[in-house]
């Protein structure tokens, strides 16, 4: 063999070599990323430290305005000028059930933002069974409370939409389809009924924004969504629209077969905070259940807000030593804090 | 203020909501394939607008159709068609559309699979994700495709179906078939003291409660299956919670329901007089919301009461 040859056979040797090593390289770094958790690629959103307050309440009533402008008062929120869009949680009505956030605490929360100086405060949402979403306001009693306070409403299931890609893609969705309204204000506060959930384990201030996607694109129940995953869905989301504070009704909640089936249970608590996952977290402690087990509030941990109550300041009332746990279904015993 | 009066001026006011495209959106810019379709049906039945004027949004309606033939719920979603298909070709029907469109949804209705048709599906419904109870044996169709199936989309698909069978070349065993499986899943999702809510009727052993909007279209897909226990039980429960409802737009569907099924349940014939008095009563207070949707409703509603009932399907 000649030396030319020679040099021919081992500059291929040399190529070959290269691109299996580069094929190679660029195998195990895709088996590597599917490997990692998907909030290694996420950004870091948690705050060096959130806060929280829960407030004793012992039930609806007027006094809930002082009550709730008082609390908001402690985070020292800078809302002057600044549109607010209170996104409660609203299935239907049940006579007797605790199914719906309260609408004398959404008034309250109007009332405390507007005094606070924000721009405007409107209530939106779209609820996930009930179509007539008119009826929904009237037999909650909010209908009342929005036009004693002049407020203005919008069914987030009817909204100018909007596609916007998902920042997590927990689901696979590349995109979602969302409202205009929830897109253009300054300002969203989660505001849910503290309840037990028969899929998610828990309903809270992340779950409640199930709300904020449009029944025009996804259905009633918003199904597309549900056979992507519950916990899913709700990490893209809640990646996707920023909560930037949370009011829980936590004043009669529900446990056992939540969301709609569940017996009342009175907590006398609201929940404040400036995180939708240390709001969620605290909000599983007072319920005596493990936040830890909740899938969708195990990851966001990781790195949409803070669940470790070592960095989570409490503005309020100390958590109490010892809880009677929420009733769950047979499923979810798991979650339950002995 | 005489029935006349009363549904000129929701007319009126139904064509005012127009966007400035010409055709109409959920109270928002955005045109819609829903209340499009509904306010060309209300306005159609009287001649309180010139076919040329609608024409204009026929067309516009009919611009939104893909080329499988399905409709987006939206104007600018370009992904796959909807639920809406059915309510489009009701409308493009009943207005004169183009007849080859109008085949072309009801084919893809007939092609329409929900997740219950595959037995991979069935089989995991059955032993996994059974804690809604249901039969997904029997399946009818989904609010977007490669979902499983829920009432109303069902409805809107078996009132298409029913009054456009005619108009399908194909084999007409297989559309026959396709409305029993449909009419099928709708007697197995109905709630257990009567009527119909989304599509869940019994969820961790606990019963939920029926809605008058999904009572109401199932109603009207079912009219020919008057006789099954669970149709007769849900026009008692309509007659019974509508005429206390506060909703005008429940209200409208629970009487167009109401006036389809008088005929052969000739009981329900004081009902439909009370809640034809019901309606009149709420549009006249001034806090009930008026989008395009809820006008045509009402509209609809009041001509239903007078034997012109669009959602009607022949006996």
């Amino acid at each position: 063999m000649s030396s030319k040859s020679r040099h021919e056979l081992s500059s291929m040797e040399r190529r070959r070599f290269v691109t299996t090593a580069i094929a190679a390289g660029a195998g195990l770094g895709i088996a590597g990323a599917q490997l990692l958790p998907r909030h290694a690629f996420l950004k870091d959103r948690r705050q060096k430290k959130s806060r929280v307050a829960v407030v004793s309440a012992a039930g609806y009533s007027d006094r809930l305005d002082e009550l709730v402008l008082e609390a908001l008062r402690l985070f020292r929120l800078d809302i002057k000028g600044k549109s607010v869009l209170l996104k409660p949680n609203l299935v239907e009505h049940a006579p007797g059930s605790a199914i719906n956030t309260h609408p004398t605490v959404i008034g309250a929360a109007a009332g405390a933002f507007l005094r606070l100086g924000a721009r405007g405060v409107v209530v939106a949402e779209g609820p996930g069974h009930e179509r007539d979403t008119y009826l929904v306001l009237v037999e909650t009693g909010l209908e009342e409370q929005l036009r004693t306070r002049k407020l203005r409403f919008v069914d987030l299931n009817r909204d100018e939409l909007t596609r916007r890609r998902t920042c997590a893609r927990y689901t696979g969705l590349d995109h979602l389809w969302l409202p205009q309204t929830v897109l253009q204000v300054d300002f969203i506060v989660s505001m849910p009924k503290v309840k037990t959930h028969h899929w998610a384990g828990v309903t809270l201030s992340m779950k409640n924004m199930f709300g904020v996607i449009p029944g025009v694109a996804y259905g009633w129940p918003k199904n597309v969504l549900h056979w992507s995953g519950i916990h899913e869905s709700i990490l893209d989301i809640c990646s996707t629209v920023p909560i930037h504070f949370v009011i829980a009704d936590g004043i009669v909640a529900m446990e056992g077969n939540g969301p709609l089936n569940g017996t009342p249970r009175h907590l006398g608590k609201l929940i404040l905070a400036d995180d939708p996952v240390a709001a969620d977290f605290t909000c599983c402690r007072l319920m005596g259940l493990r936040p830890d087990r909740v899938p969708h509030l195990a990851t966001a941990a990781h790195w949409l807000g803070n669940g470790d109550a070592s960095r989570i300041e409490q503005l309020g009332e100390v958590l109490p030593a010892r809880v009677r746990p929420f009733a769950v279904l047979p499923e979810f015993t798991g979650l339950v804090d002995i | 203020m005489g029935l006349t009066t009363l549904w000129n001026r929701l007319a009126e006011r139904l064509w005012k909501e127009r966007t400035a495209g010409g055709a109409w959106g959920y109270g928002t810019k955005q045109e819609a394939t829903e209340p499009t379709s509904l306010s060309l049906l209300a306005l159609s039945t009287r001649s309180t607008c010139s076919l040329q004027q609608l024409r204009g949004v026929v067309a516009r309606l009919e611009s939104w159709q893909k080329p499988d033939g399905s409709w987006p719920a939206f104007a600018g979603d370009d992904g796959e068609g909807c639920w809406a298909t059915a309510l489009a070709a009701i409308t493009l029907t009943q207005l004169g559309g183009d007849a080859g469109r109008c085949t072309q949804a009801l084919e893809w209705l007939l092609s329409a699979r929900c997740r219950e048709a595959n037995w991979f599906w069935r089989w995991k419904l059955r032993a996994f994700d059974n804690k809604a109870q249901f039969d997904p044996a029997k399946f009818g169709w989904g609010w977007v495709p490669d979902t499983v199936s829920w009432v109303i989309p069902t409805a809107f698909a078996l009132i298409a179906l029913q009054q456009l069978e005619s108009r399908l070349d194909g084999d007409r065993r297989q559309i026959d078939a396709r409305i029993s499986l449909g009419t099928a899943m709708l007697l197995d999702r109905a709630c257990v003291g009567g009527g119909w809510n989304a599509g869940n009727k019994v969820v961790y052993q606990a019963p939920l409660q029926p809605h008058i909007e999904a009572t109401a279209l199932a109603l009207l897909a079912m009219r020919r299956y008057l006789g099954e226990r669970q149709a007769r039980q849900a026009l008692e429960w309509l007659a019974v919670v509508a005429p206390s409802c506060a909703s005008p737009y429940s209200v409208g569907w629970a009487l167009l329901a109401l006036a389809a099924c008088r005929r052969a349940s000739p009981g329900f014939r004081d009902s439909v007089a009370r809640m034809s008095d019901q309606l009149t009563a709420l549009l006249a207070g001034a806090r009930a919301p008026f989008d395009a949707c809820t006008l045509a409703v009402c509209c609809l509603a009041f001509d239903a009461t007078e034997g012109r009932n669009v959602f009607e399907v022949p006996s």
